[in-house]
């Protein structure tokens, strides 16, 4: 049973990324396109040195 | 947004960057970003949700300057004001917050008076005059501290760019906190000449005439709306807002 348990988990882990929690590393991502970011900024990782406030939106 | 409008006004000056991200099209974006005249960063990650493990929750995260997770969650308005500043503290400093030798406590009193340009100038004198090596290390720790606020006005400065009217609000807004230094002097001098330049002015007058025009879109027949933005597009074709009344003109196209 314990092993059923454990291989439920593991599957469950396999099939998406857990949600970024406290502590963990922002993943980087580059910029298909921007408007109003830092000069030159291509990817999230361009903003080190800041405090960054990253929101998901859905406008439509 | 009006949460994050709020958010960039009062930290925007700290070495803080708001960047909203989304997973659609760019034609879907842009309009958003132009019509609400969004003046922090938006950015386009098809991949977001998948890369960030999006389930509805969380949704939004503070990331600290060497790239880790601070806060997830959904909403920002539970984050209280101490929580912000013990954050900020890491990349702009509040308060000096520790003790110095008495030859800098006149600086270190100015900046946790938010002074940070007399700061750096008293940090400077002391440094100068010092001959103890424990008080040129508290010099040199006060002068830290200003210079991790020179860099976030200075990255303001330049986020401005061509947009003469945010460039003369940023540089305003470091010479206040810079007062009193040589600095603080220079930024002020720049503000006052960039205020007397034709790309000022017109840059001024342009944003102006389109948010008259903007606030009254809806209640225009097209055709006249069209027009009126033509108007301040053909009148101001260098500034920031000409350029927009320009693409604002195209949606009225018939």
């Amino acid at each position: 049973m314990k092993a059923l348990v454990l291989f439920a988990l593991l599957a469950l882990g396999c099939s998406a990324a857990s949600a970024m929690e406290k502590g963990d590393e922002a993943p980087n991502f580059k910029f298909e396109h921007s408007w109003n970011t830092l000069p030159g900024a291509k990817q999230l990782t361009d903003y080190r040195g800041k405090i960054v406030f990253l929101e998901i939106w859905k406008i439509h | 947004m009006p949460h994050l409008k709020e958010l960039n006004t009062k930290y925007r000056d700290r070495g803080f960057e708001l960047v909203a991200v989304s997973a659609e099209k760019s034609d879907k974006v842009e309009p958003f970003v132009k019509d609400k005249a969004i003046e922090y960063g938006v950015v386009l990650y098809s991949n977001i949700a998948k890369d960030y493990g999006l389930k509805g929750w969380p949704s939004a995260w503070v990331v600290d300057p060497e790239g880790k997770v601070l806060w997830a969650g959904n909403f920002i308005d539970r984050v209280t004001d101490a929580e912000w500043e013990a954050w900020l503290e890491q990349v702009t400093p509040g308060k000096v917050g520790r003790e110095v030798a008495k030859e800098l406590k006149p600086a270190a009193k100015a900046f946790d008076a938010g002074e940070v340009g007399k700061a750096q100038k008293l940090a400077e004198e002391a440094a100068a005059a010092a001959t103890d090596d424990l008080v040129k290390a508290d010099a040199d720790f006060i002068q830290g501290l200003v210079e991790k606020h020179r860099v976030a006005h200075q990255g303001k400065i330049d986020k401005a760019g061509s947009d003469a009217v945010a460039k003369a609000k940023a540089l305003d807004e470091a010479a206040a906190k810079f007062k009193g230094s040589e600095l603080g002097t220079k930024w002020e001098t720049e503000a006052k000449e960039l205020k007397k330049s034709k790309e000022y002015k017109d840059c001024s007058a342009s944003a102006d005439e389109l948010e008259k025009v903007r606030g009254k879109l809806e209640d225009m027949k097209p055709s006249n709306a069209r027009k009126a933005l033509e108007k301040i597009a053909k009148k101001y074709p260098e500034t920031p807002a000409g350029k927009e009344a320009a693409e604002l003109a195209k949606k009225y196209e018939e």
